[in-house]
């Protein structure tokens, strides 16, 4: 199972910190940090796995991993997982929300912090992955941002929710 | 989501923040500016979306959030669906387990269950899946499960339906009634929709650990489902990921069937083959497209596990072999990485290793890889691949690494190469070499274990000592001394130092010189078995007594408590005027009780159950099975349910009937399967006979053997004082396995008058038993009246995954509870009449006994059963010398007191002997004749 996916920046600022276990915030913390300490220092031509760190299951769980331009996309996830299966999810939640956002870059990330986590709960749900298809996830998330619309918003918001709309 | 104004401008501020201690208090005026609008009576729904919306961004910061719940559960009742979307995903990430605001966030999640918009039972949906209060399971699984199979919903909602019940099954599996469900979600499995599809293979993989019984099915859909997938390529355009058919579901599929045994139709077997082989010839060829190869390969990787996992091809496996040497040597570094994982996986299950240690070198070369990760792989494989004939190489290695590898890797190398060493080793010289050098080159990253165990070890095997000495003298007189090699070296020559004494260069002094020289730079704990060593050699060497109680004496002014403490009290030892005391305190150890290795424990803990059970361990063959067997003994336990259909072997052995007098005792067998009983072959009547010669003896004597099967051995030791006795039952494994499950009962059939109690404050009965390992359990028994059927007991465990059943009768019967009485000859003849003309209880029987004339201990012998038997033998009462007489009483609670006569008149020349019981009780005359009936019958 899946038991985390964090997504930071080179730095170590966390853009998304979502856990499937309850584990307190400082925690979660910590093991964000503890994770970027080990990711930052390696090159990218080392492979995307790692042994899981002491804060975070233990060396039977993996670390995996990709970079893109200034931000890690990490999934920490448990034996019964299939390395190369997660490196493929990660790149299909990447390019999710590519489609959402139309190139997305770190401040898409940050200012729309919420909208990841409805995005990756089509991708990832309960710690598994739910859904691999990206017409079904871009589907589910604009059509939810459909739902928004009838509940009559402040008008002047209405073209930021159709902003990212494919 | 619409942009909130308040909210951009709120992580904008915090971006400008130049350092954190800015930011903190940015924060801090936030929450306080939240708090008191939270106050507000009038704020409005965006308001307070806006606020909790500021705060998650908080928490993601890493910002402690202690309130807010309280408006997200209000956010959630909004009609608004922004508003419904932030309060769950506040709700998701902020709410703790056991939340008191739980039950009104579980009323808001049912009412959008049953909401007619899927967006809001979708929302509801993801929320549960990612909180996990109790109460949700409690209340909601039922509601889960009819979105789930109902007709009418969305596969959008199914699939989510799935994964929620997923959530909760693996949090609180008590609460959620899987059973009653599990069967019908199987079918699933099926479903066109490949969404659908793979959020049911994780929960069916979910079932399929807990509950592997209900969800045997579940393996054909897989198969089946895959069939459609691998080779009809039947699925929709859009879940082909860069030309791969849906590769998750692939992968996922794969991965449920290593929860299950191979399929035993033969049909599936071959359909599943065909789909693993179709797989590996698809990966014959490199793809170009980077992402195309990680989602080919990723199948791959997988059917490959399934192939190990399932066992049935050897040609397919060695192929495999070879597609993996291909792999470790690939330029691309996630496939060689993957491919050093999954040859571990391998060489853990092959039969033979030879196609791998083709490959041994470029393993080697990859314990010098640049990235760690490979690093430890290849240390794994190198693990799992080790035999014999390797062993030197590897070992060797390993240990020449060592000196370089990351500290990080280094205790779990040394862990693996004294496992290793131990293993394969087959010259003691090169264990002690070995060991010796491990602990000096790796001594600061390990743990105690590892000279424990050594020590252990060579105290154990007489033929280790005398090289062990010399190697530890050589360790103490090189220039360094690593402190756990000090700790070796001084403990195998407090031990053994008198088999090198008369060696040159190894006198008594140059011992006790090596070991002060290497002290004084040791560490309180070496130094303090390095004392205790001292203390051995006064024992030792009388000849350097007072050498060494110089050096106690020093110590006796040590700083350290630990030390001065030992030297004060081995000083003291040492010069008592009696000289009995030391040798005995020195005696040399025993030898350790074989036991699992410290090691290996250590080792395995390090790879501590997650959330999914592995389905396999790194190492040989031998753990792996030894695991299996484990896992198969526990979800027995899980299930409660002894397994249907021929899976018990029911093993009565000696079921009798004790009711009547001149009745053939009756034994029924049903050994196996052969549930007719009625052909018996000669093995199982031979079978049948022992244990009724077991139980026989065990009519008049109190201990003795009960059972002796080809698994396990039974054994009882019985003290009576009427009415009451304890019995305690010994059970031995005679196996090579270890048996799991163990539960021994006592059951009385249809009798009211025997009370059968596990005695009270005994250890509960062991998880397992190793092999020649032995469980005992007592039982307090109490006879309440005259009863006439003996109790049973009844033995289950669990061995090779097969759970089994024994019933034995137990030698318990009235006759038990007879007290010997002497009486004159006089009063016994008076008695006898009495009782004969009162006819209440006679039997008599007239029995077989060849033996007589032919074997002159007989008549000794037959007195001897009826004395066991509570008789008290009556002297010079019969004119015929043989004939035994005897009386006895038995004591019930309730119904009192029975008088019991016996008159046993041997007749040598007609190989017969005629057996007369009179008692104070019909029953009771009738069991102690068919007791003794027995005994003769089996001698």
């Amino acid at each position: 199972m899946i038991k985390s996916v964090l997504i930071f920046n080179q730095l170590g600022k966390p853009r998304l910190v979502k856990f499937y276990e309850q584990i307190g915030t400082a925690a979660q913390q910590e093991i964000l940090r503890e994770i970027h300490a080990i990711i930052a220092k390696r090159p990218d031509t080392q492979c995307n796995f790692l042994e899981g760190c002491q804060s975070i299951g233990g060396p039977d769980s993996r670390i995996i991993y990709r970079h893109y331009a200034t931000l890690y996309f990490v999934f920490v996830v448990d034996s019964s997982e299939s390395e190369l299966g997660i490196l493929d999810l990660i790149q299909v939640f990447v390019e999710a929300l590519d489609r959402v956002f139309e190139n997305v870059c770190e401040l898409d990330l940050i200012f729309h912090f919420d909208e990841i986590h409805y995005i990756l709960m089509e991708v990832v749900s309960a710690g598994m992955v739910i859904e691999t298809n990206l017409a079904e996830i871009s589907r589910a998330v604009s059509e939810g941002k459909l739902q928004i619309k009838p509940a009559s918003e402040p008008s002047r918001l209405g073209i930021g929710a159709l902003r990212g709309f494919v | 989501m619409p942009p909130m104004k308040g909210l951009t401008v709120f992580i904008a501020d915090l971006r400008k923040c130049r350092s954190h201690e800015d930011e903190e208090k940015r924060v801090n005026k936030e929450l306080a500016n939240i708090r008191t609008k939270f106050k507000e009576p009038s704020l409005n729904g965006y308001n307070r979306k806006k606020y909790v919306c500021k705060l998650i961004y908080m928490a993601l910061l890493g910002y402690e959030v202690s309130f807010g719940h309280r408006e997200a559960v209000d956010l959630i009742g909004s009609t608004k669906y922004s508003e419904k979307q932030v309060g769950y995903l506040a709700i998701s990430l902020l709410m703790e387990e056991n939340a008191d605001y739980a039950r009104s966030v579980v009323a808001a999640m049912r009412r959008d269950i049953h909401d007619t918009n899927e967006f809001n039972v979708s929302l509801a949906l993801n929320a549960v899946s990612n909180t996990c209060a109790r109460e949700i399971a409690e209340v909601l699984t039922q509601d889960i499960v009819v979105q789930l199979l109902s007709p009418a919903a969305s596969m959008f909602i199914k699939k989510k339906a799935a994964l929620c019940l997923l959530r909760l099954l693996r949090r609180y599996p008590d609460a959620v009634n899987a059973q009653q469900w599990a069967a019908r979600i199987i079918p699933y499995l099926g479903h066109r929709d490949i969404g659908v599809t793979l959020s049911v293979a994780s929960l069916v993989t979910a079932l399929a650990q807990q509950f592997p019984e209900d969800t045997r099915k579940a393996a054909s859909f897989a198969v089946r489902r895959l069939k459609s997938l691998v080779i009809d390529n039947e699925y929709a355009a859009e879940y082909t990921y860069y030309k791969v058919p849906a590769p998750w579901l692939q992968i996922k599929l794969l991965r449920l069937l290593q929860y299950f045994p191979a399929p035993e139709s033969p049909e599936l077997r071959s359909l599943l083959l065909s789909i693993l082989r179709h797989i590996i010839d698809v990966s014959q060829d490199t793809p170009r497209d980077l992402q195309q190869m990680n989602a080919q390969y990723s199948i791959l990787f997988e059917a490959i596990n399934l192939g190990i996992h399932l066992d049935i091809d050897q040609g397919l496996m060695q192929e495999c072999s070879v597609l993996l040497g291909r792999f470790i040597t690939s330029r691309e570094i996630n496939v060689r990485y993957l491919g050093l994982e999954t040859m571990a996986h391998l060489a853990a299950y092959i039969d033979s290793l030879d196609t791998i240690k083709t490959y041994q070198g470029v393993i080697i070369q990859s314990l010098r890889d640049r990235d760690v990760s490979v690093r430890r792989r290849a240390l794994d494989l190198l693990y799992s691949m080790c035999d014999v004939s390797s062993a030197k190489t590897i070992v060797s290695e390993l240990l020449r690494h060592m000196v370089v590898a990351d500290f990080a890797l280094r205790e779990e190398m040394a862990l693996k190469v004294a496992i290793l060493t131990e293993k394969h080793a087959t010259e003691y010289s090169w264990y002690v070499d070995v060991m010796m050098r491990l602990v000096s080159l790796a001594g600061d990253h390990m743990g105690d274990e590892v000279w424990h165990r050594i020590v252990q070890v060579i105290l154990g095997n007489e033929e280790l000592q005398l090289y062990a000495c010399k190697i530890a003298l050589q360790t103490l007189k090189a220039p360094v001394c690593h402190e756990s090699a000090l700790k070796v070296s001084a403990y195998v020559l407090g031990e053994f130092g008198h088999l090198i004494a008369n060696a040159p260069d190894c006198a008594p002094v140059d011992q006790l010189k090596a070991l002060q020289s290497k002290m004084a730079s040791g560490s309180q704990s070496a130094r303090a078995v390095a004392l205790t060593t001292v203390a051995k050699f006064v024992n030792l060497f009388p000849e350097i007594k007072t050498l060494c109680l110089r050096v106690l004496d020093r110590y006796r002014g040590a700083l350290d408590a630990e030390l001065q403490q030992r030297a004060c009290e081995y000083y003291a030892l040492a010069t008592l005027e009696s000289d009995e005391l030391l040798p005995t305190v020195f005696e040399e150890m025993p030898p350790f009780p074989e036991r699992r290795s410290a090691l290996m424990s250590r080792l395995l803990k390090r790879e501590a159950d997650t959330e999914d059970q592995r389905t396999w361990v790194f190492g040989g063959r031998e753990i792996n099975r030894e695991r299996k067997l484990q896992k198969a003994g526990k979800t027995e336990d899980d299930a409660e349910t002894p397994a249907s259909d021929g899976a018990v072997q029911l093993d009565t052995a000696g079921v009798g009937s004790l009711s009547g007098t001149d009745e053939q005792v009756n034994i029924s067998d049903a050994f196996g399967t052969s549930s007719s009983g009625q052909q018996q072959t000669p093995e199982e009547l031979a079978r049948v006979a022992k244990s009724k010669r077991h139980y026989a003896r065990l009519l008049w004597e109190n201990d003795g053997i009960l059972y002796d099967g080809d698994e396990i051995q039974v054994g009882l030791v019985a003290q009576y004082k009427p009415p009451a006795g304890r019995i305690g039952v010994f059970l031995g494994n005679k196996a090579t396995a270890p048996i799991y499950n163990i539960s021994i009962h006592m059951v009385v059939k249809g009798e009211e008058q025997l009370a059968i109690l596990q005695a009270p404050g005994q250890d509960p009965l062991p998880e397992s038993l190793m092999p020649l390992g032995q469980a005992r359990l007592y039982f307090d028994v109490k006879c309440l009246g005259v009863f006439a059927t003996a109790p049973t007991l009844r033995i289950t465990y669990t061995m090779a995954g097969s759970p089994t059943v024994s019933e034995l009768q137990t030698p318990v019967t009235v006759a038990h509870f007879m007290d010997p009485v002497t009486i004159t000859v006089s009063d016994f003849f008076a008695r006898w009449k009495q009782l004969g003309d009162a006819d209440i209880g006679e039997a008599q029987c007239v029995l077989k006994t060849p033996f007589l004339s032919t074997d002159a201990t007989a008549i000794q012998w037959l007195r001897n059963v009826v004395g066991g038997a509570g008789f008290a033998l009556i002297q010079g009462a019969d004119s015929e010398p043989d004939n035994i007489v005897g009386v006895g009483i038995a004591t019930t609670e309730a119904a009192g007191r029975f008088g019991c006569l016996i008159r046993v008149e041997p007749k040598p020349s007609h190989g017969l002997t005629r057996v007369t019981i009179r008692a104070t009780n019909p029953i009771v005359a009738k069991v102690v004749a068919a007791n003794i009936n027995m005994i003769f019958e089996s001698r």
